[in-house]
């Protein structure tokens, strides 16, 4: 089973001009609402009001790349990709794009089990911004020794456990929760929030304090046999799940990263030191070179992962490529805030307080969807193992 | 043939990165692996006695994605074992 829409074709992809005035046209006073916001949530601790996600399902973002069954657009990933990016560059709160993209994976999940009940219930609910679903999947364990079961129940089934971190967690109705079965298969089923037996608890967290992650914990919670989403390999079916938010979730950094580095333009172009604007200082514009350099390289192995993706031509699972991106692109951003750190001098510190939350947030890059240290691991082995094959027979690959 | 075992799949086979298995094919060479080590089992296959999707499954270099058919294998071929896998 696919939970993505991998191959479902590219459109013509549109400027970078018509993205943006898409994205300012539509979605432009959303988005300033929720940036309006984003230093009071990140002080106090406050989740984002669920309202922001009503809009998205009912101003059109979340339907926009959701798939046509759940009365989505269904359009293309580049494009999407695309505008999410554009989404991080006017929204200043980044768990916005982060619970988007979690709300598009979902009904992407859900739609392909190919269940009417499913793709009614929940997927289209869902889309348009009725209903919020978390997916519960990391727990403290590795994949194969899951504390969480799904035992079989009269006719239903019983679900027990502990999921240490969901995103979106505090607004989620349900949950896509990934347990063991009685041979130790991974399966896949569904949760409701208010299902006897589930309890909701907050994470506070350094960083996307307004995501509303939460741990949910599972005390012999009924389920009944039409709950049972992903029957059997539910491993592959999460890995491709966290494949595809893997590569959306990079989107909005990016944006917020190249905002960042606006920021920096303007403020050394009006800064005036020694009778000249630092901006005109080659030292200062060597650093935003690297930082343009940073930007421009991440958006292009950005867009590559997107078309890979797009075309249908990403591996299920852990693709090399998409994962590679998600990690450099990672990279870049952080090293666009640590040169803005460095640039900017005091001004971070002492007058624009949002780089405190830019630090953190980014730094909440690092484990999602797939730690930098995890995937380096990974690909690393496959290519010792390509290698192998390499010297065993003389071929490229 | 050998077995090449890395990564997540070591702790399931006593830490054996090199195991031999005289078999004629992909699918007796990895049940006589499940054999020896029998908690390798749920690991490699999901519950329906398929190989998890998970798994690359790379005979003598080259990625075998379709594991539906019997391949036949030598004393002198390598099969090995990776399992890219991440957290969420």
């Amino acid at each position: 089973m696919v939970c993505s829409p991998q191959g479902a074709g590219m459109d013509e992809s549109p400027s970078d001009v018509e993205i943006r005035d898409v994205v300012q046209r539509r979605w432009g006073a959303l988005l300033a609402e929720v940036s309006d916001g984003a230093d009071e949530r990140d002080t106090t601790g406050a989740v984002l009001p669920a309202k922001y996600l009503a809009a998205a399902g009912e101003a059109g973002p979340l339907s926009f790349a959701a798939p046509k069954e759940a009365g989505g657009d269904g359009k293309d990933l580049l494009t999407w990709g695309r505008i999410v990016e554009q989404i991080g560059y006017l929204c200043e709160d980044l768990s916005f794009g982060v619970l988007v993209n979690i709300a598009v994976s979902v009904a992407h999940c859900l739609t392909a089990t190919g269940r009417a009940d499913l793709v009614a219930g929940y997927a289209a609910p869902v889309v348009r911004g009725e209903r919020i679903s978390g997916v519960a999947y990391t727990e403290y364990a590795d994949p194969f020794s899951l504390n969480t079961t799904l035992t079989r129940h009269g006719g239903g089934y019983l679900l027990s456990g502990f999921k240490s971190f969901v995103s979106g967690g505090l607004l989620a109705d349900s949950f896509l929760v990934y347990a063991l079965d009685e041979t130790g298969d991974m399966v896949g089923c569904l949760a409701e929030r208010d299902d006897p037996g589930v309890v909701v608890q907050r994470v506070d967290s350094t960083c996307f304090r307004s995501l509303g992650g939460a741990s949910l914990t599972l005390q012999q919670v009924p389920l009944a046999a039409d709950r049972l989403v992903v029957a059997s390999d539910g491993l592959a079916h999460a890995q491709e799940g966290l494949s595809f938010r893997r590569i959306l979730h990079i989107g909005s950094p990016l944006g917020r990263a190249q905002a960042i580095f606006e920021t920096c333009l303007a403020r050394l172009n009006t800064t005036v030191r020694y009778g000249q604007p630092l901006a005109d200082m080659a030292n200062v514009q060597a650093i935003l070179g690297q930082m343009y350099i940073a930007l421009q390289a991440a958006r292009a192995t950005y867009y590559q992962a997107l078309s890979i993706f797009t075309r249908g031509e990403a591996e299920p699972g852990f693709d090399p490529v998409i994962s590679a991106a998600k990690h450099f692109v990672i990279e870049q951003v952080q090293f666009v805030l640590h040169r803005s750190l460095r640039v900017l001098g005091g001004y971070p510190c002492l007058e624009d307080l949002r780089f405190g939350r830019y630090l953190r947030d980014f730094a909440g890059l690092v484990p999602l969807s797939g730690a930098q240290d995890t995937i380096e691991v990974q690909l690393g082995a496959l290519a010792v193992s390509q290698h192998r094959f390499r010297s065993a027979t003389g071929a490229r690959t | 043939m050998t077995f090449r075992l890395s990564g997540a799949l070591l702790r399931f086979a006593d830490y054996e990165r090199s195991i031999e298995v005289s078999a004629a094919t992909l699918g007796e060479a990895l049940r006589l692996l499940v054999s020896r080590y029998p908690r390798l089992g749920s690991v490699l296959y999901d519950n329906t006695g398929r190989v998890r999707q998970s798994h690359r499954v790379i005979v003598n270099g080259v990625h075998v994605s379709d594991l539906s058919q019997e391949i036949p294998l030598t004393n002198a071929d390598s099969v090995e074992l990776l399992t890219p896998i991440t957290g969420g």
